[in-house]
């Protein structure tokens, strides 16, 4: 009964040089998502407008003006996404859970149709539309769930009838006005055209905000995954601490959606990813999630804006290319639960 | 001790413990009986705080209901029935064990993972510490959370059905390690269990439940003596000799 065995499946991040090469996937990221776009730029141009050169002054324009704004969006979206599926696979009990259970989606996409149908001119008040109905409609699932018992079947069924009821809303305002439909359509498939960086430092600080409080928690959120009853009696909270994930998982999509528009498939795919590459302790698959998050939604970026230029292929169609194929894979290959 | 005071508890209309009045003996091993539905798990829920009843259940004379989770998680470890398989390993599982007693930060002190090596040891499990409970069989798992539980070191254990995967070698090594940490940890254990012959074979005392009603309470000698088990399960109770031993069998 004492003999050791030798550690089974060695994680890819297990040690530092995993985590260096997570990290140095997301540099890379960060260089070709500035370097390629649909303005042509040699490497040379690219460094002058990147250290503000003589010379290279429309370079540093495109750089600064153009791309940093989107790139910093694909950094936000994809860590904001991440750790919200992260959270919701933890609290849920379900590998597959996306931000879409709580809600998210379909709180957003319902308000924003509201006020393009009753408001066409407030435009520019549908990003705070889509954070308040993203976040408005997980509180409406959490206080039916909290009325009953919070446990992780109850909060996924209120989450059904919520979005089946918010969708057919949506509906509704869709048949009334074909150019709301639209204009609905472009907010539906997301993107990262805003340029405009200002708006991204409220959904940048809540999303922020949330990995800290995420990481934090971690050890608590960790022991939800042998059940209620045994993480009951180790002491944790467990309603309380699963309303806090729900809270912050709700809080960065909501935040991501404001300035992105309904990017799908990132909250379900990269904690999978993540978890096999470095387990499933809570912690570690966070800050994993992060980073992969983060690189996906760049290169997915990139990809849509490089392989058909001048033309734009907006990101959220590339994460569906990518998420669906991978959603097939994971149903076919169902096996564990997550933790 | 761990004492329960006219506990009652229901599932909508249907009531599954009614005025529950029995407390622990300290450092014994108390099996709980009862035929399905008697409300055995109802009990272990009740102590775990998940279900609402009315009554109270104290340790030390203090209520549990108003004692907070982590002070309790101190006093008393739960294993319950139904064990999930997260994909962490064994000895992640019994780190968790420490959960109640570590700050904020979560880190492990020397103390903590010195708790952590004896319950692997003492639950025979160092074989197992680097596989995930995925791997695990059901026996296998039952030893894993066993030994996390061990880690948790708690004056009063609570374990629900904790032998039904395990192997009859592997069940009787379980009940012997009960039997030392009685003794030498001075632990009190509370165990539903099923099987009668194993409760009569390995438990100090019994506390028979029959329709949500404490039907017996008392030294297990004394309830093989009076028959109550006879009567509740409808079996019929059998002795036999060997091997200088005599052994208690129902059929």
């Amino acid at each position: 009964m004492g003999n050791k065995t030798a550690p089974a499946g060695r994680a890819f991040c297990g040690g530092w040089t995993g985590w260096a090469a997570l990290t140095g996937v997301l540099i890379l990221s960060l260089v070709l998502s500035l370097r390629f776009g649909s303005s042509e730029m040699g490497w040379t141009a690219f460094w002058g407008g990147l250290f503000r050169r003589e010379g290279y002054e429309a370079h540093t324009l495109i750089l600064y003006a153009l791309r940093l704004p989107r790139l910093l969006q694909g950094v936000l979206a994809g860590t904001g996404l991440s750790v919200s599926g992260v959270l919701l696979q933890s609290v849920t009990g379900n590998d597959l859970a996306s931000p879409s259970i709580i809600g998210v989606n379909a709180g957003a996409g319902f308000v924003v149709i509201l006020v393009l149908s009753c408001f066409p001119a407030a435009a520019a008040g549908l990003p705070l539309a889509a954070f308040a109905g993203a976040f408005g409609a997980t509180l409406l699932i959490m206080a039916v769930a909290s009325r009953v018992d919070a446990s992780q079947s109850t909060v996924i069924l209120s989450g059904i009838a919520v979005q089946a009821l918010l969708s057919a809303g949506i509906s509704f305002f869709s048949l009334l006005d074909t150019d709301v439909l639209v204009s609905y359509s472009a907010f539906s498939v997301g993107g990262l055209s805003n340029t405009d960086i200002r708006l991204l430092w409220l959904p940048g600080g809540i999303i922020l905000a949330v990995l800290f409080i995420s990481l934090a928690f971690s050890g608590r959120i960790q022991l939800l995954c042998l059940g209620d009853s045994m993480a009951l009696s180790l002491g944790v909270r467990v309603k309380g601490v699963r309303m806090l994930c729900l809270v912050c998982a709700s809080a960065s999509a909501a935040a991501v959606v404001s300035f992105a528009g309904l990017l799908g498939f990132v909250g379900l795919v990269v904690p999978h990813i993540a978890r096999k590459l470095c387990g499933a302790r809570t912690g570690p698959l966070l800050a994993c999630s992060a980073l992969t998050g983060s690189s996906l939604v760049l290169l997915a970026d990139l990809t849509g804006r490089v392989a058909f230029a001048p033309s734009e292929l907006p990101v959220g169609i590339v994460m569906a290319f990518i998420g669906a194929p991978f959603f097939f894979f994971l149903l076919l290959r169902r096996r564990r639960v997550p933790c | 001790m761990l004492s329960f005071h006219q506990v009652s508890a229901s599932y909508g209309r249907r009531q599954v413990l009614d005025r529950i009045d029995f407390s622990l003996v300290p450092h014994k091993i108390t099996a709980v009986l009862g035929r399905n539905g008697s409300g055995k798990s109802t009990l272990v829920s009740c102590i775990n705080q998940e279900m609402p009843y009315t009554g109270s259940i104290t340790f030390a004379d203090r209520d549990l209901a108003v004692m907070p989770g982590r002070e309790r998680a101190q006093l008393i470890s739960i294993l319950p029935q139904v064990l999930r398989a997260p994909a962490v390993t064994a000895e992640e599982l019994v780190a968790f064990g420490r959960s109640p007693y570590l700050d904020f930060g979560r880190r492990m002190t020397a103390r903590d993972k010195e708790a952590v090596e004896e319950a692997i040891g003492a639950a025979g499990i160092g074989y197992l510490r680097h596989k995930r409970l995925t791997e695990l069989s059901g026996g296998e798992r039952q030893k894993a959370y066993l030994a996390m539980v061990l880690a948790q070191n708690t004056r009063v254990m609570v374990l629900d059905e904790p032998t039904t995967y395990m192997d009859i070698e592997y069940e009787t090594a379980f009940f012997r390690l009960l039997d030392a940490l009685k003794r030498k940890r001075k632990i009190t254990f509370l165990v539903i269990l099923h099987n009668l012959t194993q409760a009569v074979r390995y438990a100090d005392r019994v506390v028979v439940l029959d329709g949500g009603r404490v039907r017996y309470q008392g030294e297990t000698a004394d309830c093989v003596e009076k028959r109550v088990l006879e009567e509740v399960f409808h079996v019929r109770q059998h002795r036999a000799a060997g091997d200088g031993e005599e052994f208690i069998f129902f059929t």
